[in-house]
Order: structure tokens, then sequence, then C-alpha cells
């Protein structure tokens, strides 16, 4: 899609199945729908407002709160995400550390096993803002302080809805995520993928300033109809391999 | 051993020495983060509910469990005791790990066992049993419609709410997992 938006397509729009393998769970399958838009010369904030109004339209949202990663993790683990040291982020956690451990890994455990449960039964729809830097995506730097990314993702009831940058404008900074993302993919036992080269063909010709943001319908549409598992709202759905 | 994707409710586990099932699996992937498999799991023994979460990269020992269907043949002071019908092995369970199932316990029904390292850990009374009644007032002839109930005391002790027609000596079969009168027995 960004091919198109760097080749001049304006605003666009697609809705498609999507797929993540070996991806199961309540709120994961490994194939299921994504909306995706892109807004060129839109910022973030203004796409952020777009994607509250659309979900508004099918989930009863009594009110939005608009928070950043540290904010959230802040108020809700009693712990900075981004500055307190990884002992505390361990103690929090009560896991044994080690001191050549990744902020990035406790950061995650917190998010899992101490955010999450706090933030599941929130009435509001949480828009949080501002990621750490080591979760980049596709998303441009904001040098802070503190240094963060811009990029959101909106969650109701504790499911992730969405996720949105504003994207990205450097190709070698893009090319450089690439292949650290596939480097990570590769020590973590998967394959690289292959790197697209028309892509970064087309960000080097140049990609207008632009917000995009992708919507996972499945997750909307279990909500909307408030049911407990996406594959309740899914015409097909696969069985999950025996171990 | 088990990986993150492996563990599914229902699968029995050995997490800190002691044996569990896991009643309820869920995948999260925080933010573009690594994967975790969040799970509920249940004492096999005590029945307590406890939660863990593991990373992709971790491992979990599957439990090494068999359940065996087996007849009851006494109770004692101490024990009750089973056999296997097919060995005529037999196996002693204490008071504590019978528990609640104690009212459903009857000779020569077949009850499934689950055992852990060899060890006897739990059981399960089948659906329904049928048992005597011991003791109960007097039945009231005609009185099948009306949905009044009175207390019986049944062979094994269980107190069971039964509709008034129903005699000291009958027969009757009763749901283990509601502790509830489903009907006289025929026969």
């Amino acid at each position: 899609m960004k091919r198109l938006i760097a080749a001049g397509m304006g605003a666009i729009y697609q809705i498609g199945p999507a797929f993540r393998k070996g991806e199961w769970g309540r709120y994961h399958h490994p194939e299921f729908t994504m909306l995706e838009w892109y807004r060129p010369q839109w910022t973030m904030a203004q796409l952020m407002m777009e994607v509250v109004d659309l979900v508004k339209v099918f989930l009863p949202v009594p009110s939005v709160r608009v928070m950043t990663f540290q904010e959230v993790f802040v108020q809700w683990t009693g712990v900075d995400p981004l500055t307190s040291p990884l002992e505390v982020l361990a103690k929090t956690l009560e896991r044994p550390f080690s001191p050549d451990s990744q902020r990035s890994h406790w950061v995650d455990w917190l998010f899992v096993e101490r955010l999450e449960p706090a933030i599941a039964p929130l009435d509001c729809l949480l828009v949080i803002t501002g990621f750490p830097p080591w979760e980049p995506g596709m998303a441009e730097l904001d040098c802070g302080p503190p240094e963060v990314v811009r990029r959101f993702e909106v969650f109701f009831k504790g499911v992730e809805l969405a996720n949105g940058y504003q994207e990205l404008q450097n190709p070698e900074e893009q090319e450089q995520r690439l292949n650290t993302a596939n480097a990570q993919r590769v020590e973590d036992g998967g394959d690289a993928l292959p790197i697209d080269e028309h892509f970064l063909a087309a960000m080097r010709s140049g990609l207008p300033p632009c917000a995009g943001v992708a919507l996972g319908l499945d997750r909307l549409l279990m909500l909307a109809f408030d049911k407990k598992n996406i594959s309740e709202v899914m015409a097909f759905r696969e069985h999950i391999p025996l171990p | 051993m088990l990986t993150h994707n492996q563990l599914r409710q229902g699968t029995r586990v050995e997490i800190d020495d002691l044996p569990w099932i896991i009643v309820d699996a869920q995948f999260v992937k925080p933010g573009k983060g690594q994967a975790f498999t969040k799970i509920k799991i249940k004492n096999l023994i005590d029945g307590r509910v406890i939660e863990r979460t593991y990373k992709s990269s971790e491992t979990v020992v599957k439990a090494s469990i068999v359940d065996k269907d087996m007849q009851f043949l006494y109770g004692d002071d101490e024990f009750w005791h089973f056999m296997d019908p097919a060995s005529y092995e037999q196996v002693a369970m204490t008071h504590s790990q019978v528990g609640e199932v104690k009212y459903w316990l009857k000779e020569q029904e077949s009850y499934q066992i689950v055992f852990w390292k060899e060890k006897p850990i739990a059981l399960t009374p089948p659906p329904f049993v049928v048992l005597t009644i011991t003791q109960c007032e007097p039945g009231i002839k005609g009185d099948t419609v009306s949905g009044a109930t009175k207390p019986a005391i049944l062979q094994t002790g269980a107190t069971v709410k039964v509709p008034l027609f129903v005699n000291e000596g009958d027969r009757i079969r009763v749901n283990t997992r509601s502790g509830e009168y489903v009907e006289r027995a025929k026969g």
C-alpha cells in the first residue's frame, strides 16, 4: 500500500486477510481480517481521532483516554518502563533478575502479567501513544525526551484493536529496521523474510508525510457482538493442530 | 516437554514439582514484542487455581499421569480401598483425597482414579449412582406432581432431597455432580 501512496494514490484503504503462523488463542487466529488505511499529509493525532470515531460506530464507548506508554505503566504497574532500573522491574514481577537481560524483555513481562489485567476492566477506549524505541515497527522516531516512536495502539476491555504509525519516511532507516526484524526472527528460530526491494525503491523515490493504521476487524466484531472468542465471529476457522 | 504453543486447555503439566491441569490457556503478544502463553492451572491434588505466564522460548514438563477405572471395595478408619478389576491390584486413598466423593462410594461401582508418578491423587465418581434410602419420612401415595420435597438419608450418609412419594428402602438414582435426585431405580 505504501508503494501506491509513494506513487501518488492519495488516501487508500483495504480490507483483507492477514496471516500470522502459529498464533492461536481467544484473540488470535492464524488467518484474520485486517482493515488498513493511510492518510497522506495527516498527523498521527488526526488519524487517532478518526480511529476512535470508527470504533464508536461499533462499540459503546463512554469515554476515551489517551495516555503515553510511560503513563500507563506508571499508573497501573507503579514502575517506569523507560527509566526504572531493571532490578526494580524484575522485583515488581517477583522474578529472578539477571544482569545481562534486556529492558524490552522485562517490559513485555510487565505488560502481560500486570498491565493487561489492570486495563481489561476499564470501560473507556484506551489509546496508548509514544512507544519505546525498541518496538519501532514502521513509525517515525520522536527524539523526546524521552526518546519514543510515533506509534499508537487502541485497547478496549484489554483487547488490542488497532496499531497505527506516523509512517517512517527515511528509506535507509526503513531498510535497517527490516534487517533488524529479520535478525530477530532468525534468533527466535524463524525464517528471515525476503526484503521487499520494490517497497524500498518506493521509499527512496519519496513517501509523503503520512499516518497509517491497521485494525483487527474480527476483534472489533467480537466486542461489538459481546463474544468471548474471535472464532465466534469468523465464517471459517482452522482447528488447532494437536501437540 | 511442551513448548508454549502446546499449552492447551485440558493438558496436564508438572510445575514446581506438582501436578496441574490447564483450565485456560491464552496466547498473548504485546505490541510487536515477543509471544507469551498465559495459563490458568488447577492443582490436581488440592484443587487450588493459579496463573502462570510462559515465554515462547520456555518449555513445561508434561505430567506423567495415568487414569484408571477401579472398583470400590471398602472403607476403614484410615483409608478407602479400590481394586483394578483387570490386575486385582489394590490402592488405598486417604479421607482427605476422597473428600466429598465418599458420599457416592458404593461397593462394586467403578471410579476413575488419577495416578501421578504411580500414586493415586484424585478420584472421580461416575455421573450417576444408584443408592438405597436408609432414612426418610413415610411416602405420600399419589403425590407425584406437587414438586414438594423432603430430605432422605442414603446408605452412604449423603442427604438428598427427594419427592414426597419416595419411601425408605427405595433405591434412587442420584446425579453425583449436583447431588440431586434423578429418579427411582427400576428393579
